[in-house]
């Protein structure tokens, strides 16, 4: 038990701290695309076939920006720091789930109509986006209903999904050095991390079974509402 | 041809190979090819509708052990050391495969016979 606690640790230790230093990567990266004299090469490679080339640039640097903070926010809000703050981690999450539904899903949506590697590629990143929207929108509503249980599965298929960034571009650089042509690897490098991030937190976080559910739904079966009723008897 | 290859080496793929050393490793451009080849697609010059001589060239890129042909098409005028590269339908000076912001230059390699037909 201990042998696996440690090693729950240590996975979870090594995936804050590759999430972490790949968002500063990132982030240092991505200053280019705020330079107004130069061109970065990701808007050169693009240039001149995009449809909407001021939205699709527009697009690019709100989505730079809402990145830059909400990965680092999410992961602050997952780490045992934070939640022994409530009110912190309240208000970071409110604002988190903001930047997220209001900036960083909707530029990155419109991004995915032109990404490198096609259709396919397109139509992965659209996935990743409306599994990001759907587990912060279940994500606010079972912290409203207080059904912790709920909110954690559902905030970390958010960053499961925000990880993709950082293990994506990781595994393009492993399918580079393998010599694997480079359109099937952008494929690849997609779908594959948003897979298996989707499908390792639905295995490490398992649904509330069917019959706690239900108890929460229908006030009148919960505990707390019984045990009065059951106490009140003898006293007759 | 040595002189059209020694030219687009200089103004194109020398600076592309800079850019991309200094280049984030988690960049999200595409990743650079392992090697990249010039060839001179014209025996001899063309002259644009100005009368001036050009080359035209196109430059393969290898990644893993895949070619990939005519990544960057472009032309040089060996006279001025002009080298333009192929955006979309237009043509553009070299720099701005490394970002430096340019418009498309009209009338340039393009053969005057070939201008006058469109």
């Amino acid at each position: 038990m201990h042998r696996r606690h440690a090693l729950h640790r240590l996975l979870k230790g090594s995936f804050f701290l590759a999430c972490a230093a790949g968002s500063a990567v990132m982030t240092a990266g991505s200053l280019g695309y705020f330079d107004d004299d130069a061109l970065p090469a990701f808007v050169v490679e693009k240039l001149p076939e995009l449809r909407f080339e001021a939205l699709w640039l527009a697009a690019l640097k709100v989505h730079v920006v809402a990145a830059s903070f909400s990965l680092p926010a999410c992961l602050l809000l997952v780490t045992g720091l934070s939640l022994k703050a409530p009110v912190l981690h309240r208000w970071l999450g409110r604002l988190t789930g903001v930047v997220v539904l209001v900036a960083l899903v909707p530029s990155g949506v419109i991004m995915a109509f032109d990404a490198k590697g096609g259709a396919w590629v397109g139509a992965g990143f659209v996935v990743s986006a409306l599994i990001v929207a759907w587990g912060m929108v279940q994500g606010v509503r079972s912290a409203r209903a207080k059904d912790f249980v709920s909110h954690r599965r559902a905030v970390w298929h958010v960053l499961g999904q925000m990880s993709v960034a950082v293990s994506s571009r990781a595994l393009l650089l492993g399918l580079d050095a393998a010599g694997v042509d480079p359109d099937a690897a952008y494929v690849v490098a997609l779908w594959a991390p948003l897979a298996l991030s989707a499908l390792a937190v639905e295995l490490v976080f398992p649904r509330r079974p069917l019959a706690e559910r239900n108890r929460r739904e229908n006030p009148a079966l919960r505990v707390d509402r019984l045990v009065p009723v059951v106490v009140a008897r003898p006293s007759r | 041809m040595a002189a059209v290859e020694q030219r687009v080496k200089g103004a194109v793929l020398q600076p592309l190979h800079d850019a991309e050393e200094e280049r984030s490793m988690f960049s999200r451009a595409r990743i650079a090819p392992r090697e990249r080849k010039v060839r001179v697609t014209q025996q001899l010059a063309a002259k644009d509708s100005q009368g001036k001589e050009f080359f035209t060239f196109a430059v393969d890129v290898r990644f893993g052990s895949k070619w990939k042909e005519a990544d960057i098409v472009g032309c040089v005028y060996l006279e001025s050391g002009d080298v333009f590269v192929q955006r979309g339908e237009s043509y553009r000076p070299a720099a701005f495969l490394v970002g430096k912001r340019s418009k498309p230059v009209s009338d340039v390699c393009r053969a005057g016979d070939e201008l006058a037909a469109r």
